[in-house]
Formats: structure tokens, sequence, C-alpha cells
């Protein structure tokens, strides 16, 4: 191969190379610093990844939509409008197949699991969260004492939402990070 | 140099044999450094050691350091790559050794993983292990030609590989062969050009036996849920791959150099005593439907395995003789459409197949003289037996006795072709 083409290639190479990853840490970072914050109430678990390590994957409360329309099939993918109450907490506010142009609120693209008595439910795009590998065992113990003492409702994780892009910063137990609260 | 070669030599020049000039020309030839051996060794510990870094960074960013801020675990999971592009571009520019460059793309290639797997891990984005391996070799797949490197050609077959048994394997898993097929044929005109350099070398023995392995193992790309399907597609894939190791540029290679031939001949009698239980038709039929696209993807299989053999054939061995097993995927594609509507005479065409198979194979043996072609027909009718006890109720006593006379007619067949052999000597 002419050494032009192999200059040229491997610049295409290293742009792509690059490009790709910067991409996705400049959209990250842009709904870190811009997006909306919402609180979804959840619970941990913990398995690992082979490249990634460990995380603990978030089994959400808010899992299913209530709906009369049934022609829903499983691993169809569909957008999910959010809401916020009063205490930042996400709220459903309608399911759709397409994006709805003439909705001004925050999305998430979740895939449907199954539809059962008037509810389609639904696997929310942000279920792993990456810990330090010897916390995420502890998180999950910690989680489990923390249902025991019935304070669920201290248990949410924090994402932030803007555009296409979601990013999930924090799971909270107890009003604190779960990383800090592994430590204690 | 031995010192068995040195006694060897001296005894030889003593006898006669050999003249002590030619006996001094062999001892200098010993003990000259051999540098190209040298520098393949070098190479190799260059890739292991560039896979063993590569590796390790991935085990200990994926450790994830929860004190570290976002940015300082960012410029770490970039600095690799950075690191591997800067080297893999001073090795082409500088036009360094195989060494540099051999080991520049293989840290590079672990570098992109790494980045791409840690950028995740640091935005904790849910993504798949299959989306994961295919940016990752998307973004590899120059390494192929920029180098030359043959390690990258390893790696990139293997890891597609990997990403076709992610997406293949497993319940309700959907085709998904538009990415496996383009990726593994990009790394075809490399592994062409090794195979057209004058000198065999250990690399190409192995790619003849990767690139086989990774079709098997990758079928299931094609098939979305049809069992029936699956196996005539995989019938014909090893007819394809038979086929192709019976190309005249392995006409003179051993078996352990074949290993298109090897997958194609162990695949299509493995799979043929499965089909030979009529329970396995029944099972396809009652259990699964066939999709549109499972029959393009077996069209497509079936057109590429008539090719093969077509060229194999016809083309380039005028006048030599075709083997039964080259023309199974064949034969298997009429018995296969019998069996969409009567699966007991299937099963029983493909028992016919498999006996006629045996026999043939014994005769050949038979006729010249060849201790594994007599034992690989004797086998393949004493394994249909076998099978066969499975299907019909017959006592243990009955049994028995079928297995010793299966047992000495081994013995006999073998013990009269030596004595046959040893009468010709």
């Amino acid at each position: 191969m002419k050494k032009t083409y192999i200059y040229l290639i491997f610049a295409v190479m290293v742009i792509a190379q690059i490009g790709l990853s910067a991409q996705i840490v400049y959209e990250y970072e842009t709904t870190i610093t811009s997006g909306n914050v919402y609180k979804f109430k959840t619970a941990p678990v913990d398995p690992y990844d082979p490249f990634r390590g460990k995380y603990i994957v978030l089994d959400f409360e808010m899992d299913f939509f209530k709906t009369d329309s049934n022609n829903w099939n499983p691993y169809e993918k569909a957008y999910l409008y959010l809401t916020k109450d009063e205490n930042d907490f996400a709220v459903i506010d309608t399911l759709s197949r397409r994006k709805l142009r003439d909705n001004p609120n925050d999305y998430v693209e979740v895939e449907i699991g199954s539809y059962y008595s008037g509810q389609i439910h639904f696997n929310l795009p942000f279920d792993k969260y990456y810990m330090e590998e010897s916390k995420a065992y502890d998180a999950e113990l910690l989680y489990r004492s923390t249902q025991r003492s019935d304070d669920l409702e201290d248990v949410y994780a924090v994402v932030h939402i803007q555009n296409d892009t979601h990013v999930l910063t924090d799971v909270v137990i107890d009003g604190m990070s779960i990383k800090d609260a592994v430590k204690k | 140099m031995s010192s068995k070669i040195t006694r060897d030599l001296s005894e030889l020049v003593t006898n006669g044999i050999i003249s002590k000039e030619i006996a001094q020309n062999i001892i200098a030839y010993y003990e000259t450094p051999k540098t190209e051996n040298s520098n393949k060794l070098f190479i190799i510990f260059g890739i292991l050691g560039a896979t063993l870094i590569g590796l390790g960074f991935i085990l200990i960013m994926a450790h994830n350091w929860d004190e570290l801020p976002r940015f300082v675990k960012l410029i770490l999971v970039f600095l690799p790559m950075l690191i591997g592009q800067v080297g893999l571009g001073f090795s082409i520019v500088k036009n360094k050794s195989m060494l540099w460059k051999e080991t520049a793309s293989v840290f590079l290639f672990f570098a992109v993983g790494a980045c791409i797997a840690l950028v995740s891990q640091i935005y904790h984005i849910s993504g798949s292990l299959e989306s994961f391996l295919l940016a990752w070799i998307f973004l590899c797949t120059p390494l192929l030609y920029l180098t030359k490197s043959k390690a990258i050609i390893f790696l990139h077959v293997g890891f597609c590989t990997y990403y076709a048994i992610v997406t293949g394997f497993g319940f309700l898993a959907e085709t998904s062969p538009l990415f496996y097929f383009p990726l593994f044929a990009i790394a075809i005109p490399r592994y062409l050009e090794l195979i057209k350099q004058k000198t065999p070398s250990a690399t190409t023995t192995l790619l003849h036996w990767l690139f086989p392995i990774s079709l098997v193992l990758s079928l299931p790309v094609c098939v979305a849920q049809s069992a029936q399907m699956t196996y005539f597609m995989y019938m014909c894939l090893f007819g394809f791959l038979l086929n192709i190791g019976q190309l005249p540029y392995f006409r003179n290679k051993s078996l352990a150099q074949n290993g298109y031939k090897v997958a194609g001949i162990v695949g299509s009698i493995i799979l043929l005593f499965i089909l030979s239980f009529h329970d396995i038709w029944g099972f396809a039929n009652a259990f699964s439907n066939i999709v549109a696209q499972e029959i393009v993807h077996a069209f497509i299989i079936f057109v590429f395995a008539s090719l093969a053999f077509f060229v194999s054939s016809s083309y380039f061995q005028k006048g030599k003789q075709i083997r039964l097993l080259q023309v199974v995927f064949l034969i298997f594609t009429g018995i296969f459409f019998i069996g969409l509507y009567n699966t007991g005479t299937a099963a029983l065409l493909v028992n016919v197949l498999l006996f006629i198979l045996g026999i043939l194979y014994i005769k050949t043996g038979a006729s010249k003289l060849h201790f594994g072609y007599l034992n690989f027909g004797m086998f393949i009718i004493a394994a249909l037996i076998m099978c066969r006890f499975y299907d019909t109720d017959i006592s243990f006593a009955v049994r028995g006795i079928i297995f010793l006379l299966l047992g000495a007619g081994f013995f006999t067949a073998n013990y009269f072709m030596h004595k046959k052999q040893q009468l010709q000597k």
C-alpha cells in the first residue's frame, strides 16, 4: 500500500478513536452540567462486567405505565416522558412509541418488557451503577439492611437528563451517596 | 549445537560417509546465530507483553477508583490510547521493525477497548456487551492494514467471533449477520496475502484453523429460532469448509495444517449422526418456525458451499475423483426438503447416507492400504449401529454381543490389512 494511503488511514483511525470517545465524554459532561436532575426510587444488587468491573444493578420502582392499549411487543423501544414531584422524584407523564414534538418534558428511551392487567412494564436505560470493586457487594448489603429498617423511600438514583442523553451520577441511601455510605 | 550432532558428525567423518570439510561446514551452519528466529521470538514476546499490559490496564481501571476525580480518571483512560497512537504513528513514519509495529498495534488495540469500556464505566452507561465489542472492533479495523501486523488478524477475527457468540447464542437471540460477516470479510485479504507468501509459516497454519473455527462458532448469528434451518445451514457450512480444504493450495498439506478439511469432515459426520435420530427431526418440525430472513441466509450459505464445491472439484482438479463427503451438503439439501414433510423418511435417508459413507471409507482404506480410511469407515458403521440402540428396544445381551462383534471386526480388519501391507512390501 502507498505510504500516503497508510498515513491517511492512520489519521482517520486516530480521529475516529479519539473523536468517538471524546464525543461521548462531551455529551455526558454537558448533560451533567446543564441537564435536569431527577430522582428514581430504586433497589441495588451486585453483579460484574468483564471489561468495566463491578457494578450494582438498580431495580427501579418506576417500571410500568397504566394504559388500555395492549398492542405492545417485548423488546420494543419507546419514549418515557417525565415530570417531577415536589421532592424532585420522577413521575411518569406518558409513554409513547414516537417522540412527541408538542411535549416539552424530558424523556428517556426505554425497552418494553411485557403487558398484563392494564400495565406495560418497561426497563429504564440507566440500571447499572459502577462502583469500586470492594464496595459493590457491601452496597448491596447496605441496601438490604436499609430495606429491613423500612427506609425504602430514602434509596434513589440521581439522573441528569437532557435531549437524548441521560447520565446516572449517584445512588443515594439515607441521604448519603452510596460510595460514602459504604465506607461508614 | 547439540552434543549428539557433534558426536554423529565425528562418527560420520571417521567412517568416511562425509568429508572433514562438510563436517566443518555443518558445524559452522549450526553455530551461526539465527537472527530471523530470534527476531520472531522478540516479536512474540513483544506481542505478549503488549497484550498483558493492555489487559492489566483494563483490570486496574476496572477497579473503579472512587477517590479519583472524574477528570483524572478521564486523563488516565485516554492516556494509554494516545501513547499507543503515538507509538504506532512513530513506527509507521520511521518505518521501524516489525517488533515495533506488532507491539504498538496490539497495545493500541487493547488501549482503545479500555478507553471505550472505562468511559462507559465513568458515566455508568448501561450499553450492552455487543455494542461495546462492535465499537471496539470497528475502531481497530484499520490496524489490519496499517502495519501488516499478524497479531491483529488474530485479535480481529477472535473478537469478531466473541461478538458473534454474544449476539448469536441465547434464548430469543436475534439474527445479526450484518456486522459479523462484513467485519470478518475485511480480514480475508490480509489472510490471502499471508497465504501467497512462498515460505509457509506457523501463523498461516494457525489462521487455517482460526478462520473455519470462527465461522463454525459464529453461524448462529444467521439463525433466529428455527432448529431445522440451523441444521441445514451448518451442513452447508461444513460442505463449504470441506471443499475449501480440497483446493489445490491444501493438496500437499497434512490434516494438522488443514483446519478447513478437519472442521468440514468432523462437522458433517457429527451433524449426520445427530440427524440420524428420528426424534431430532420431529422435535425440530414441531417446535420452531422458519423465518424469511433465515431462508435468505441459508440460500446464501448454500450458494457459497456450491461455489466452493464447483471450484474445488471441476475447475482446478479435473479428473480427480470427487469424494462423497464433498457433496454431502447437496444430498442433504434433498433430504432436508423431504424432512419438512416426512421426518421418518428423512431420518432413514440420513442413516443410509452414513452407511454408504462408512462402506466407501472402508473400501478406499482397503484398496489404498490406508489404516486411517479403513478405521474411519469402520468407526462410522460402528457408531451408526450404536446410535440405533437408542431408537430400538434390544436386550442388553444382544447389545453386548453386537459390541463384541464390532470390536472383533476392528481387530480382524486391521490384522488383515497389516498382513496385506507386509506382503506388498
